[in-house]
């Protein structure tokens, strides 16, 4: 009984699955499973994922990221702790966010402006990294200061989302137009 | 009365069931990561914790508004809307999304397109309307979903409803429809009616409000008092519209359907009647009765208008009584009254004695429910041919009931009236005084 705004233009989405792949499956080959293992459920989940959301009918279609997230958790859960799985980890959650803008379903150019919100997870994804970095490098103030300046900007973000969700309404008032 | 405008709701932003999704697995990650003291999964989680977060700082203030304007187009079955939801949407546009209900009855022939515009964003979209109505289009719906699809925002504003007419349109020979029915035979002595239209009367002391365009300036110049003219209402008959609103046995979408056609039935015949300077009233029945006394001229017009677009079907069969009493109190016995009813099953079929008895003769018009009602796809095509004959022959019996009250037409081609105009051009056997 609706009519719903189609995109004049799709979203392709599959730079952005390669691009996913590829984060999951370096992840993968870091981790701490057999060497092909790790990259093959990595694409496996990536893959079904991709296909989910192109094929599966429009109230499914939300669920097709579990298979990505999945796969992410299997390999972040056996991957050692060291700098480059903790920086691998980052680029594939930052990856599915981007994976996640360029929907096909959604009008082309997702990526571009999601740019804002991607930029500061990535911020904040990086100054965790340096604060952990830093920090077994025995450099903690350095350490302190980036994990205040990261606990800063969940804050503000938490500002935002309360601001904006008690914004001013208006009501509409006079009679249906289309009375000659 | 104007008709309802549903008040727009606050402005609200809530996250979609993918922003629960990708916290729910942030959360589980981090949870792993304090549970194996492994920080791998910690930077998994981060930005999937940060993210509809973020999205809806990205939200611009300037969002918080979009005022609606739209307007109806076409002809006949064809109908347009094209619409303009301002604001200052910029590069934010993309991501705007409008959706517009569709009425009862009405296909989809154009889905709803979107250009963006320095003014705003322009929507146009078609349907298609199986009968002819009239339908209020409830506002339309304007969101905003971030990129990332985590955050929806309604945007709220001015949401005017708008108003779909589609009448038959009323059979014209010669300049004008002659409705020999209502009209008062030569020599007919009929008590003299003054009114704000129809012939000039005569001269009177202005009253206190009196519109500009009824005061005579010249006699004004003259004595150096206000004064104003009185018209002669038309030597034509009365007419009471009155539309059946009580819910039938067929259910509340095919009642919803009819109601429609009803009412634009009543639309074109209210043009018809003013375009004659016809003295006509509206009313309508559902519990109680909702009337627009017997009068003419342009404001009556509107205020018709507004009645027919307002009458919505009743959730509650009041009893036929009630209506002929409620008639009775608006209007003086012997109007003659044009009832407009599906007359399908017992609620509906009671309400022409009642009326009758109250001292209104009646004309009946029956929009026809077998048009639209499909076949279930369980018989063959004879076996359909022969049900739908039998269905014509049952609502034939049933209406052959009600022409001892008065004639009845059975009306089934919706886009045109001629039936009823053909009864009502017909003068009547017996007149009415």
């Amino acid at each position: 009984m609706s009519a719903e705004a189609p995109a004049p233009e799709r979203g392709g989405g599959i730079a952005t699955t390669v691009l996913l792949a590829v984060a999951v499956g370096a992840l993968g080959l870091f981790g701490d499973l057999p060497l092909y293992l790790g990259p093959a459920i990595g694409a496996a989940g990536v893959v079904v994922s991709a296909w989910g959301r192109r094929r599966w009918p429009q109230p499914q279609r939300t669920t097709a990221l579990l298979p990505a997230l999945g796969a992410v958790t299997v390999l972040v859960a056996t991957s050692p702790a060291v700098p480059v799985s903790e920086l691998l980890a980052g680029l594939a959650g930052l990856s599915l966010l981007l994976w996640l803008a360029d929907d096909p379903a959604r009008p082309a150019g997702g990526g571009r402006r999601a740019g804002p919100t991607l930029a500061l997870a990535a911020l904040g994804v990086g100054l965790t990294w340096v604060v952990v970095l830093t920090l077994t490098g025995r450099s903690a103030g350095i350490g302190v200061a980036a994990a205040s300046l990261a606990t800063g900007l969940v804050l503000l973000g938490v500002l935002f989302a309360v601001g904006f969700s008690s914004a001013p309404t208006r009501r509409s008032v006079g009679p249906p137009s289309g009375l000659a | 009365m104007s008709a309802p405008v549903p008040p727009t709701a606050g402005a609200e932003t809530r996250w979609t069931s993918r922003a629960y999704l990708v916290v729910a697995f942030g959360g589980g990650l981090v949870a792993l990561a304090v549970a194996f003291a492994n920080p791998v999964p910690l930077f998994a989680g981060l930005p999937l914790l940060l993210a509809p977060l973020l999205a809806v700082g990205q939200l611009p203030g300037r969002l918080a508004s979009a005022d609606l304007e739209w307007r109806a187009t076409g002809l006949g079955p064809d109908v347009g809307i094209e619409g303009l939801v301002r604001g200052n949407f910029g590069s934010f546009a993309t991501d705007v999304a409008i959706r517009v209900d569709r009425p009862p009855g009405a296909t989809e022939t154009q889905p709803i397109r979107l250009v963006a515009d320095p003014q705003g964003i322009r929507f146009t979209v078609r349907w298609r309307l199986a009968e002819p109505s009239i339908v209020l289009v409830p506002p339309a719906v304007v969101v905003w979903r971030d990129p990332l699809g985590l955050t929806v925002r309604r945007l709220v504003g001015a949401r005017p409803t708008l108003a779909v007419q589609r009448a038959p349109p009323w059979p014209r020979r010669g300049r004008a429809v002659r409705l020999e029915r209502l009209t008062t035979h030569p020599g007919e002595v009929r008590s003299r009616l003054v009114g704000p239209s129809g012939d000039f009367y005569g001269v009177r002391e202005a009253a206190p409000g009196e519109p500009p365009r009824r005061i005579n300036w010249w006699a004004t110049a003259r004595t150096g008092r206000l004064l104003a003219n009185d018209y002669q209402l038309d030597r034509t008959g009365d007419l009471l519209i009155l539309v059946d609103r009580r819910p039938s046995a067929l259910g509340p979408e095919l009642d919803e359907r009819l109601l429609g056609v009803a009412r634009a039935a009543a639309y074109a015949l209210a043009e018809s009647l003013l375009q004659n300077k016809v003295r006509f009233g509206y009313a309508s029945f559902g519990e109680f009765v909702q009337a627009v006394p017997l009068s003419t001229g342009r404001i009556h017009r509107l205020r018709v208008l507004r009645a027919i677009v307002a009458s919505r079907r009743s959730a509650v069969v009041g009893p036929a009584e009630r209506c002929a009493l409620g008639l009775a109190r608006f209007y003086r016995p012997g109007v003659t009254t044009l009832i407009i009813s599906s007359w399908t099953g017992e609620p509906t079929a009671n309400l022409v004695p009642y009326v009758q008895r109250r001292g209104f003769p009646v004309v009946l018009l029956s929009p026809s429910p077998l048009p639209l009602r499909e076949g279930t796809g369980d018989l063959e095509a004879t076996d359909e041919l022969l049900a739908r004959r039998i269905e014509q022959l049952e609502r034939r019996a049933q209406l052959s009931e009600l022409w001892s009250h008065g004639p009845v037409v059975d009306w089934t081609d919706y886009w045109s009236l001629e039936p009823l105009a053909r009864v009502l051009r017909r003068p009547s056997p017996k007149r009415v005084s």
